[in-house]
């Protein structure tokens, strides 16, 4: 028995670390990618403390945990009190029936009825932006309320009940003898409530990924956006051991202060070495400060100090690297006034579509923050369709945003966009005209082109070693299990829709179940269902094909030189993306400032050789240092692109009938 | 209440095989252990212990906390396993043997009843693990409640029974499965007096009735001398004396013996020769032999085998000090010689008053010195001891 | 009777909070959930439910799974470490949560390093010429990385019951003539429940509404509620979101009902 035990339990921890020592492992990688081991460097961790993002995440993380883990704190104990001295048993009992709740219910359910709640509210009274980091707090206390009172309740079970009469009896007032007594005999209770409301709010996504507003990124939430967008890089990995680092060393040092403690209670127990040095500490502690009181309110103030210092390092870390960005500078000095200095910006992006300073290329928003003095909240978000309900909800606001023609073209007709006033963009001269005055935008008021891109076949020639030229070769049985599809309905279904010959924007309801009917078909010899997720599985060799963007394949054959691409005969899809401004916009001059900063020709080039898309901007697709420069796949001739075709927008009947089939597909 | 479960019984247990170890009681050893040694972090807990107890037998450990008492009652039961030393029981050797394949069982300090067993179902429980017939286990278990007086209990919720109730289910689920031995670790203390007292009575009865051995450890003396036909009596992990209740407190072979036992006056002496022995100068007769001539010794004057006479006709005399009624006696504290005696006597002198006192010479018990000597003397050292012992047994004894 | 009104006062801020905070949003999932768009009351949405069927067949089976497997796991453990040495207790205590200090998104991403198809466990198989296996992307991989997220809710209650189980009670079992098997049926399983029935819970909720777990390691074919909970809600469809999150909230608490019925819980109140 004992020793079965003990092999499990061996077992078990070797089950339990070992994803953690892989994750480890692999923050030491020097290639890019989660998988395949390259050799030993601690590049990632330098990355880390280079990106402003993964700081800035830090910084809120550690701001919400305190200041909720302290109001829930503060709530909770006061409520422990009072469901303690209820006299009703039925109050009592529906008391901790609520504070129940948020515990037994499913996170989801938490978060999703949080949500609703400001949405209901916001749409009472009418605000146009109901998510913020108020609504994060507020969600952040109210999880963690509960897990306070039922730390703090215990203790006050223990509490001798005569300690208050004797208080009284010794002349305090009932308020004096709940300070004096009840207080200090609950003190372990309420430090550990705050500790673990501390933790809960530190970790927790699922509620934070509903509730959060613009601009407000906490770890969970970048971990989330990174590992669901483009390639992972083993920076987060490098993170995540910091952290796991952080918190075991913390871990240690508690239990070495427990240890002391219970030691100094067995007279003659046996000490090690480390427990010594502690136990020194510890008992210099002690007669420095003698009421636990005093002792308490030390450790929170060294750890309040602490807080405020990383926060504070934060904030130079970001300051420091003033003079890296001189050679940009000075070619634009006298451009860009600092009148907006000290607003902010909100730019909503998809994941990965801006040169973020990795690897030595330029940090487009950092260096327009240094230019203008303007802060940047940067978001991220993985398709129109999610960028469009936050927008249409009213949840968030946002002042720049880059949407795709299609979606362009449905916020236009929803009147969500505002005018580009272009006479202040004056970099538009260097977009091509052959993006200009689109469907999307016929007298092209509103937007200004910032990529452009094509869907193809990639697949890897090591799994396929066929020619590829047509989309039917991703219903071929021989790839069961190896083919990826989009993870989003338009591009799914344009697909089927080539093959079937029909338009992407047919409004035939006929032909859009003939569509569903064939990616029914071919569900049971999918992989999966993928967005940014193909680029570790492609570039990893974890899956035979997978339709994707055109300028991805570049980054994917980074790491897999095997791939291949290929324009299917059938036709294929093109897309613009652009920059737009909102009607909730906030900072219209600073929105303005900042597509023309985007389409300055350094900056334009850096994102293009960052993303690897059809660049727009002549001063990039002309200029022959460029990579990319006549690159047939990235810029295909016209004849190439005769059987493109654009997204359309759709009236709402035909949007939710085929969300309808989608949704059928996705569950069949 | 006692003599009706004495009865029940005895219709239960009269079993012919078992009658005909009742009366005559066997000599058989059914317990042995040789050169028990175990010891706990470095610390030393059982010294090279030897023991035999006969079958049919009411042996009891009696110490002070801390002694071994436990732990040897843990060794026998299979809990424990000692580091040196055989254990026999039945003639076997059990060094090894798991408590399950022992046939012993044990009533535990706080009776260990299954909080989530129903009283039925806890007694039943031996029975159920042996693979016992239902029927079978169903006649005996409620013939035992029967005998215990819990018949119409066997739903009841452990948790709702009072202290005697629980120890009488512990009684029965231990005796339900005819052990050959049955352990009892300080069973009476958690309850009240009276009960206590009650249940001695009813415990000592029981074992008569069916002639196991029991053994029993507590560290009241008074229950230990009331209940044994053999007391062991233990300190610091070595047997202090083996004997039956009478030789226990009339002739304690140490000074912690007559400490522990009773309440004693212990003195030093010197044997100036056979029956001759001189305290504070003055030579009193007495009736032990043995001794060489000069030995220094100690003394143990019990406090109600002193009469108090005039000072005149006293073998010593002293000045009164405090005088307590005490019910039956008076509890009176004699100095002499900076010696405080106590003396347990009808008699009542007024403080103050000077007074002799007489000891008959078969009062008189000389014990050799031993590593004991001198830390228990008069009546000042004694209650200050006492109350120690008192605070210590209120936490209970674990001695694992 | 002036300091019993301050006393009651006490329970205000918490009163008004958690009405507000907890009482009203989950009306409101229910006003949403019997609404349609525009606000007239309709019972459609709760009635499509039916479309979904698969999916929460899906859940519940793979949490009910996931479920069992983590209780057989942690079991024998959460014995182990109960009946060890004290600091050697310790010692496993914080090996067992320091993982749950780690965010839970990032302990499910590495296990795609493991599981991937040029992932190390593949790795490893193909140094000895075995061809790849499909690992991610099935539904053994979401119950895995259920039971790997979820495993030290289960170890940690049933661990705090069985060390408040006296130790003179096995002792008292053995005395009786149980032997380690006899023991573990009689004794330590049926006193050890309340442990079992709250780490089930603290595993069975989390796992049958994860939205995390499959979107990773599931594959086409593996998506759980929690996660067309999710898509709906970035969809805006409010409305079938909150439909499907009420009924997923009531399979729930049927789900822990029914187990409930096995333990009588004699504090903090009722569980609905």
């Amino acid at each position: 028995m004992k020793l079965f035990g003990k092999i499990c339990s061996v077992l078990m921890f070797i089950f339990l670390y070992a994803p953690i020592a892989v994750m480890i492992f692999f923050s030491f990688n020097s290639s890019r990618s989660t998988y395949v081991f390259e050799s030993f460097s601690v590049k990632w961790y330098g990355e880390l403390f280079n990106s402003s993002a993964t700081l800035n995440a830090l910084k809120n993380t550690l701001i919400l945990a305190v200041l909720s883990a302290l109001i829930a704190t503060i709530l909770g104990t006061l409520a422990a009190v009072g469901i303690f001295n209820m006299r009703s048993k039925i109050g009592k009992s529906a008391f901790m029936t609520v504070t129940n709740i948020p515990m037994m219910n499913p996170d989801v359910v938490t978060g999703v009825s949080m949500m609703l709640l400001f949405v209901f509210i916001g749409r009472l009274i009418g605000a146009q932006q109901y998510l913020s980091f108020y609504t994060i707090l507020i969600a952040h206390i109210t999880f963690n309320l509960p897990y306070v009172i039922l730390n703090v309740l215990p203790k006050l079970r223990q509490t001798d009940k005569n300690l208050v009469e004797a208080a009284q009896d010794l002349g305090c007032t009932p308020h004096s003898a709940f300070y004096k007594v009840v207080i200090p005999n609950i003190s372990s209770g309420i430090v550990s409530g705050f500790i673990m409301a501390f933790t809960l709010s530190l970790d927790d996504f699922v509620i934070s990924y509903f509730t959060n507003g613009t601009g407000f990124q906490t770890l969970p939430l970048l971990i989330y956006n990174q590992t669901t967008k483009k390639t992972v890089k083993p920076d987060i990995y490098a993170l995540s051991s910091v952290i796991f680092f952080a918190i075991l060393i913390l871990l240690i040092i508690v239990n070495l202060i427990q240890a002391r403690s219970e030691m100094k209670l067995k007279k003659n127990a046996r000490s090690g070495f480390i427990s010594k040095i502690a136990g020194k500490i510890g008992d210099w502690f002690d007669n420095k400060f003698e009421t636990r009181a005093a002792r308490l309110s030390v450790i929170s103030g060294v750890l309040a100090v602490c807080i405020a210092l990383s926060a504070f390092g934060i904030n130079s870390l970001q300051n420091k690297q003033n003079d890296k960005y001189t050679d940009l500078f000075n070619n634009l000095s006298g451009v860009y006034s600092t009148d907006y200095a000290g607003t902010e910006l909100n730019v909503f992006n998809w994941g990965e579509y801006i040169s973020d300073g990795d690897e030595g290329t330029l940090d487009v928003i950092d260096a327009f923050e240094h230019l203008t003095g303007i802060d940047v909240n940067y978001d991220n978000f993985d398709s129109n369709e999610s960028m469009y309900s936050k927008l249409k909800s009213g949840a968030v606001s946002y002042d720049v945003i880059i949407p795709s023609d299609y979606m362009i073209e449905r916020m236009k007709n929803e009147d969500m966009l505002k005018k580009l006033d272009l006479s202040k963009i004056s970099n538009f001269k260097y977009i091509d005209n052959k993006y200009k005055n689109l469907f999307y935008d016929e007298n092209n008021e509103y937007t200004v082109a910032y990529n452009a891109g094509t869907v193809g076949l990639i697949y890897d020639t090591t799994l396929v070693d066929e020619e590829v030229d047509s989309w039917t070769i991703m219903w071929d049985e021989k790839y069961k299990d190896n083919i990826l599809t989009f993870n989003n309905p338009r591009d799914c279904f344009a697909i089927a829709q080539f093959i079937l010959g029909q338009s992407l924007n047919t409004v035939d309801k006929a032909d859009w179940d003939a569509a569903a009917d064939l990616l029914i078909e071919q569900n049971g010899i999918l992989q999966g269902r993928v967005m940014d997720e193909v680029f570790n599985k492609m570039g990893g060799g974890n899956a035979a094909m997978a339709p994707y963007y055109a300028g991805d394949y570049y980054v994917m054959l980074e790491s897999n030189p095997n791939l291949k691409f290929a324009y299917p005969k059938e036709g294929f899809n093109i897309f613009v993306d652009a920059f737009c401004v909102p009607n909730c916009v906030k900072n219209y001059e600073a929105a303005l400032m900042f597509i023309n900063f985007m389409c300055e020709p350094e900056v334009a080039l850096a994102n293009a050789e960052y993303i690897c898309y059809t660049s727009p901007n002549t001063a990039v697709a002309e200029n022959p240092d460029y990579s990319y420069y006549q690159d047939e796949i990235l810029y295909p001739s016209d004849e190439a692109t005769k059987k493109a075709q654009y997204f359309h927008d759709f009236d709402p009947e035909v949007r939710k009938y085929y969300e309808s089939l989608w949704e059928k597909i996705l569950i069949s | 209440m006692g003599s009706l479960v004495l009865l029940n019984i005895r219709q239960q247990f009269l079993l012919p095989q078992r009658g005909m170890h009742i009366m005559s009681k066997n000599e058989n050893i059914v317990v042995e252990l040789e050169n028990i040694g175990i010891s706990f972090d470095d610390e030393v807990i059982l010294d090279d212990l030897c023991l035999s107890i006969k079958d049919g037998e009411f042996v009891t450990f009696l110490g002070p906390s801390g002694c071994g008492k436990t732990t040897t009652l843990r060794i026998i039961a299979g809990f424990t396993q000692p580091d040196t030393g055989e254990v026999i029981i039945d003639g076997n050797r059990m060094n090894g043997v798991p408590p399950y394949k022992r046939q012993v069982n044990t009533i535990f300090q706080r009776y260990a009843l299954f909080p989530h067993l129903n009283v039925y179902e806890n007694v039943a429980f031996g029975l159920r693990v042996n693979k016992v017939d239902k029927k079978e286990i169903d006649e005996r278990v409620t013939a035992m409640l029967k005998s215990v007086n819990l018949s119409g209990f066997e739903r009841r919720q452990i948790h709702s029974l009072s202290g005697g109730q629980q120890q009488r289910v512990a009684i029965a689920r231990a005796l339900v499965n005819n052990p050959k031995i049955l352990l009892l670790d300080e069973p009476l203390g958690a309850l009240d007096l009276k009960l206590r007292k009650d249940m001695q009575i009813e415990l000592k009865n029981i074992q008569q009735q069916l002639g196991i051995t029991f053994i029993f450890v507590t560290h009241d003396q008074e229950e230990a001398l009331s209940m044994s036909d053999t007391v062991v009596v233990m300190n610091e992990g070595k047997i202090q004396q083996i004997g039956s209740p009478e030789d226990i407190y009339n002739e304690p072979k140490n000074a912690f013996v007559a400490d522990f036992i009773g309440e004693s006056n212990i003195l030093d002496g010197i044997m100036r020769e056979d029956k001759l022995v001189e305290m504070f100068g003055h030579r009193f007769e007495c009736v032990d032999t043995g001794f060489e001539k000069n030995e220094p010794v100690d003394v143990v004057v019990r406090p109600e085998d002193i009469d108090v006479v005039s000072e005149s006709e006293g073998q010593l005399s002293g000045v009164v000090s405090s005088i307590t009624f005490k019910g039956v006696h008076y509890e009176i504290i004699v100095d002499i010689n900076d010696f405080k005696w106590m003396i347990q006597s009808t008699d009542s002198p007024a403080v103050g008053d000077r007074i002799g006192i007489s000891i008959p010479p078969q009062d008189i018990h000389i014990m050799k010195k031993s590593e004991y000597s001198g830390m228990f003397g008069d009546y000042s050292t004694f209650s200050d001891e006492m109350e120690l012992l008192n605070e210590v047994e209120v936490d209970g004894e674990d001695e694992t | 009777m002036k300091s019993s009104f301050l006393r009651r006062l006490i329970n205000a801020p918490y009163l008004l909070w958690s009405a507000i905070f907890i009482i009203v949003p989950l009306v409101i999932v229910a006003y949403y959930a019997f609404t349609d768009e525009s606000g007239n009351y309709t019972l459609s949405y709760i009635l499509n439910i039916g479309e979904y069927k698969e999916v929460f067949i899906r859940s519940l089976v793979y949490a009910v799974i996931a479920t069992l497997i983590t209780l057989v796991m942690s079991y024998p453990v959460a014995y182990y470490m109960s009946r060890s040495k004290v600091s050697t207790q310790k010692i496993m205590m914080l090996l067992v949560m320091l993982p749950m200090w780690m965010n839970l998104l990032i302990r499910t991403y590495s296990w795609t390093t493991i599981l991937e198809k040029t992932g190390l466990i593949n790795s490893f198989l193909g140094f000895f010429g075995v061809e790849p296996l499909k690992l991610i992307g099935t539904p053994g991989a979401v119950i895995l990385g259920m039971v790997y997220n979820y495993i030290p809710y289960m170890i940690l209650p049933i661990y705090t019951v069985m060390t408040k189980i006296d130790n003179s009670l096995l002792e008292a079992a053995e005395d009786l003539g149980s032997n380690g098997w006899a023991k573990l049926k009689r004794v330590i399983l049926p006193l050890s429940l309340p442990g079992v029935i709250s780490g089930i819970t603290m595993v069975f909720v989390p796992s049958v509404s994860t939205f995390y777990i499959s979107q990773k390691l599931g594959g086409a074919q593996t998506l759980m509620i929690g996660d067309i909970i999710q898509k709906r809600f970035d969809a805006l469809s409010y409305n079938t979101g909150a439909a499907l999150s009420l009924i997923m909230m009531v399979v729930i608490l049927i789900s822990l009902a029914i187990m409930n019925r096995f333990t009588d819980d004699d504090d903090g109140g009722i569980i609905l």
